[in-house]
C-alpha cells in the first residue's frame, strides 16, 4: 500500500462499512491478511488493489473483509518513543542484564558464528531448471507401397515419447496401429477410405489418442494431403490396359461400344477396380469396330477417355 | 530448594523433548506431492520426481545440509544446557540460559530454510495441459499436501516456550537465592 501506508506504519481498522476508494483489510486464512484499497464492489464480491501494484487482486467474497482502515499511525510517531523506552529499560537494568547476559551470550555467539560460516561457505549454486516435455508435429505423409497405403505421423519429441495408442481413427473409423516408435505412429489406411479420398480428392483426417511416457496423454487431429499418381488408360495389341500404380483403389466404368460394318452400334457396360498395378482387359465381343469409353473419378474430377480398341 | 530441583528436572525433560521434536521436525515431510510431481520434501532429505524423472536441486540439498548442521549444533548446545542446569555449580545457570536461548535463532534458521526450500519448490512447473501442433498433451495435475512437519513445528514451538519459561524461572529463583545469600 506504499506510499499511503508504509512498512512499520500501524493501521487501525474499525467497522465493516466501506466503499470504493477505502482501504480495507481482508484475510484469506487466519494467518494471511492483505491491506489494499477497494477498487470495485460487485454483488457479494470485492476487488482490491495495492496502490503500488499494477494490477488488481482477484475478486474476494465480501465476508473475508475484516474491516476498514480508519487510522494510520506513521512509523515516525511510534518508533522513536518505543526505541527510547527500550533504551531506558536497558539502561536502568544494565548491571543485572550484563551479569546474566554476558555468560549467556557465549553459546548464542557460538551458534550464530557456526551457522554464519556454514551459510557463507556452502552457498547453493543452481536451483531447478526443469522443462516441461513437449511433442511437436513434425510431418504427416502416406507411404505408397502399391498394395497398401501406410500413413505415418511423425513427431518432434522433447523429453517425451509415444508409448501406445489408445484410439486411432481415420474418418471416424478405428484402425490398429502398424508400428509405433517413440516419435512416430504408422498405420494402414483402410482400402475403402483410400478409395474414397483418391476419388473425391479429400484430405485424410486422422485423430490420435496416445499414451505418452512421463504420464502424458496426447490428443491430436491431423490432415494428410494425398497426391496419388494419375491413372493411365491405353490400348495395346487390341486390349485395353488400365494402369493405376498407386495404393489407392480406383473404380473404372468401361462402356464397350462395338459394331459390325453396316450394323448399328451396341453397348456393353463393365467396371473394374484397379490398384497397385495394371489390368489388361480384352473386349467382351469380337467385332470389327470396338471403342472403349473409360470413365473414372480421380481427385474430385471425372475423366473420360475414349479409345479405339479395333 | 526442592522446588528449584523440580524446576531444573522439568527444564531438562522439556529440553530433551524439544531436541527430540526438533529431530522429528526435520525428518518429517514438510510437503508431499502427488500426481504429475511425485515425492516429498523434508528438511532432512527430499525425493522429487517431475513427470517420472527424479530431479535434484542444489538449493534443496543446501537446505537439507544446513538444517542438519543447525540441528546438530543446536542439539549439542542443549546437551550443554541440560548438563549446566543439573550441575551443582550455581554460576553455570547463566550458561544454561544462554544455550537455551539458542533455540530462538535455531527456530529462525529452520524457518528461513523452509522459506528458501518453498521458493525453490515453487519453481517446479506443474503443467496440466500443453498445446502444440501435435495436439493437446495432458499431464496429471499435481496435488500438494502438507506433511506432518507443520504440526510438529507447533509442538516444537510449545516445547521451546515451556523450556524458556522454566529456565527463566530457574534463573530468577537462583539469582534471588544468590542475592539473599550475599546479603547475609
Amino acid at each position: 500500500m506504499e506510499p499511503s501506508i508504509r512498512v512499520l506504519d500501524i493501521a487501525i481498522t474499525f467497522g465493516k462499512s466501506y466503499g470504493i476508494g477505502d482501504v480495507v483489510v481482508w484475510c484469506s486464512t487466519a494467518w494471511y491478511c492483505v491491506m489494499h484499497r477497494v477498487v470495485n464492489i460487485t454483488g457479494e464480491f470485492v476487488v482490491t488493489k495495492g496502490d503500488a501494484n499494477p494490477v488488481p487482486d482477484p475478486p474476494i467474497p465480501r465476508e473475508l473483509v475484516r474491516g476498514k482502515v480508519v487510522l494510520v499511525i506513521p512509523r515516525e510517531l511510534w518508533l522513536p518513543p518505543l526505541a527510547l523506552l527500550i533504551g531506558f529499560i536497558i539502561y536502568s537494568y544494565r548491571r543485572a542484564l550484563m551479569s546474566v547476559l554476558t555468560p549467556a551470550l557465549i553459546p548464542l555467539a557460538m551458534y550464530v558464528t557456526v551457522m554464519a560460516i556454514a551459510i557463507a561457505l556452502v552457498a547453493p549454486q543452481t536451483g531447478f531448471s526443469l522443462e516441461v516435455p513437449e511433442l511437436h508435429l513434425s510431418r504427416t505423409y502416406v507411404e505408397d507401397g502399391g498394395v497398401v497405403c501406410i500413413a505415418v505421423v511423425e513427431y518432434l519429441a522433447k523429453g517425451i515419447e509415444v508409448e501406445q495408442t489408445t484410439d486411432l481413427r481415420v474418418f471416424d473409423k478405428t484402425v490398429p496401429p502398424l508400428h509405433i516408435s517413440g516419435a512416430s505412429i504408422a498405420f494402414v489406411v483402410p482400402e475403402d477410405i483410400a478409395m474414397r479420398v483418391a476419388t473425391k480428392g479429400l484430405k485424410l483426417n486422422v485423430s490420435v489418442e496416445a499414451v505418452l511416457t512421463r504420464k502424458g496423454v496426447l490428443r491430436g487431429s491431423y490432415q494428410i494431403t494425398l497426391s496419388p499418381p494419375k491413372p493411365v488408360v491405353r490400348v495395346f495389341n487390341g486390349s485395353l490396359i488400365i494402369e493405376n500404380t498407386s495404393c489407392y483403389s480406383l473404380l473404372f466404368n468401361i462402356t464397350w461400344v462395338y459394331a459390325e460394318l453396316g450394323e448399328p452400334w451396341k453397348h456393353i457396360n463393365t467396371s473394374v477396380i484397379v490398384k497397385g498395378g495394371a489390368v489388361q482387359l480384352e473386349p467382351p465381343v469380337n467385332a470389327s469396330y470396338i471403342y472403349a469409353d473409360v470413365r473414372y473419378l480421380w481427385m474430385g474430377s471425372e475423366f473420360l477417355d475414349r479409345l479405339r480398341v479395333r | 530448594m526442592k522446588r528449584l530441583v523440580l524446576l531444573k528436572t522439568a527444564f531438562a525433560v522439556a529440553t530433551a523433548l524439544e531436541v527430540f521434536t526438533a529431530f522429528l521436525y526435520i525428518s518429517s515431510p514438510l510437503l508431499v506431492f502427488r500426481g504429475g510431481v511425485e515425492g516429498f520434501y523434508s528438511l532432512y532429505t527430499y525425493r522429487i520426481a517431475f513427470l517420472e524423472e527424479v530431479v535434484k536441486s542444489d538449493v534443496l540439498s543446501y537446505t537439507n545440509s544446513m538444517a542438519l548442521l543447525a540441528t546438530f549444533v543446536y542439539a549439542s548446545l542443549q546437551v550443554l544446557a541440560i548438563a549446566a542446569v543439573l550441575s551443582k555449580r550455581l554460576e553455570y545457570i547463566e550458561l544454561s540460559f544462554g544455550a537455551s536461548l539458542v533455540s530462538i535463532p535455531y527456530y529462525g534458521v529452520l524457518n528461513g530454510l523452509v522459506t528458501v526450500a518453498l521458493r525453490e519448490l515453487a519453481r517446479i512447473p506443474t503443467p496440466a495441459r500443453v498445446v502444440t501442433l501435435a495436439g493437446v498433451i495432458e499431464f496429471p495435475e499435481t496435488q500438494v499436501v502438507r506433511g506432518p512437519a507443520q504440526a510438529i513445528a507447533t509442538a516444537l514451538l510449545i516445547a521451546l516456550a515451556v523450556k524458556l519459561m522454566l529456565i527463566a524461572l530457574v534463573l530468577y529463583i537462583q539469582l534471588r537465592a544468590v542475592r539473599v545469600m550475599a546479603r547475609g
